[in-house]
């Protein structure tokens, strides 16, 4: 049988017979001699297909050498991008600051002390008061009016210990998560 | 993972595609480590089917996921982060072949190194008796000699389960341009399946 479009010469499309494959043939399949004989090498590539992505699935043999990711985080890690720099305070010393990736480290690491809340992004919305907008995902059964309150009084905390200020703080709960 | 770990949230495991790169974005380099450990693998093996040989497949899949942090902020909905990588690596094989196409007109050892290249598919293991050795070595060379864009969408179905509409996108096709050539692609392989009886 030569194939040249995805048409079997019945006029039936190769799709449709792949999709049945699983199933017994159709009125039509049953009578049909193109797609009969469609059906019955399809059914076995079909088997022969799922082996194959199964059998590779649970080899761990094929993947990428140790110098893939090696060489992947060292690019990351030179390309890093710091951030602007955020002015703390003024001193007699001049003035305090820090870089905005370094305050949203200090905010990550708070809000992920809270049970089933993955932190997302940090950004500084305003310098001047210091106001910084918080993202987080949130798991499904600790979604509550408490929750809230709860990560603002945490993320606070470090702030005040780590910076020695507290800004204001826009958090908003971007998507619920699936617990795991 | 510890339970403090788990407690504390650094289940990076755990942690849904949106929040790792949302972090990622937000400078957590090791956000994106957890991106990569999630998708080297399966990158490496959309792009070693495609291009039939390990060197090359780890050099793509190394660019991809370089390329990825490099576009970070330039994914509109993060939760989209797998079809877009795959998206970027699956191009860069395509675009590879395209390239060793050209060379191999240029040269007249077109015939060159395919048969070497062949032998990337998983070995059976002995409780696969079922399927012979050869059963799966003439199905990997039918496979490396179906056209590479048709390749890539019977692939991304069979091994990555990507819908038609999601392999469209990342190959830039129609929905109905990739039924076709998933339709073309499969009835190759089993005919050549059949031959090979």
């Amino acid at each position: 049988m030569e194939v040249t479009s995805d048409r079997l010469p019945c006029g039936r499309g190769l799709e449709q017979v792949w999709n049945g494959i699983d199933r017994g043939p159709d009125d039509h399949e049953r009578t049909c001699p193109d797609c009969s004989q469609a059906r019955l090498t399809l059914a076995d590539l079909s088997v022969l297909t799922r082996e194959w992505a199964q059998q590779e699935t649970s080899d761990a043999s094929v993947q990428p050498g140790g110098r893939v990711k090696a060489a992947i985080m060292d690019v990351v890690r030179t390309e890093f991008r710091s951030g602007q720099r955020v002015p703390l305070e003024h001193s007699d010393w001049g003035e305090l600051s820090i870089r905005e990736a370094a305050l949203a480290k200090v905010v990550r690491e708070a809000a992920q002390g809270v049970p089933g809340v993955h932190p997302r992004r940090c950004r500084v919305a305003e310098l001047e008061p210091l106001t910084l907008e918080v993202t987080i995902s949130v798991a499904a059964p600790v979604l509550n009016p408490d929750l809230l309150s709860t990560v603002r009084e945490v993320i606070d905390g470090a702030l005040t210990r780590e910076l020695g200020q507290s800004p204001t703080l826009n958090l908003v709960v971007e998507d619920v998560h699936d617990d795991h | 993972m510890s339970t403090e770990n788990a407690v504390r949230g650094l289940d990076r495991a755990a942690m849904t595609d949106a929040t790792l790169v949302e972090q990622a974005r937000d400078g957590d380099v090791g956000a994106f480590e957890a991106l990569v450990d999630r998708y080297q693998v399966p990158i490496f093996r959309l792009v070693l089917r495609i291009v039939v040989d390990r060197t090359e497949a780890e050099d793509i899949a190394q660019d991809a996921l370089i390329t990825a942090w490099r576009r970070l902020d330039g994914i509109a909905d993060p939760a989209r982060f797998r079809p877009w990588v795959f998206q970027i690596a699956s191009n860069r094989a395509l675009d590879v072949i395209r390239e060793r196409d050209r060379k191999a007109s240029d040269s007249l050892d077109a015939d060159s190194g395919l048969h070497e290249r062949i032998p990337a598919s998983a070995e059976p293991g002995p409780e696969r008796a079922a399927i012979t050795q050869a059963q799966w070595q003439t199905l990997s060379q039918l496979v490396a000699a179906l056209p590479p864009r048709q390749r890539a969408c019977w692939v991304l179905r069979e091994f990555d389960e990507f819908s038609y509409t999601e392999i469209g996108h990342i190959l830039h096709m129609t929905e109905a341009a990739v039924r076709g050539q998933l339709a073309r692609a499969r009835m190759a392989l089993a005919e050549g399946m059949v031959a090979w009886k």
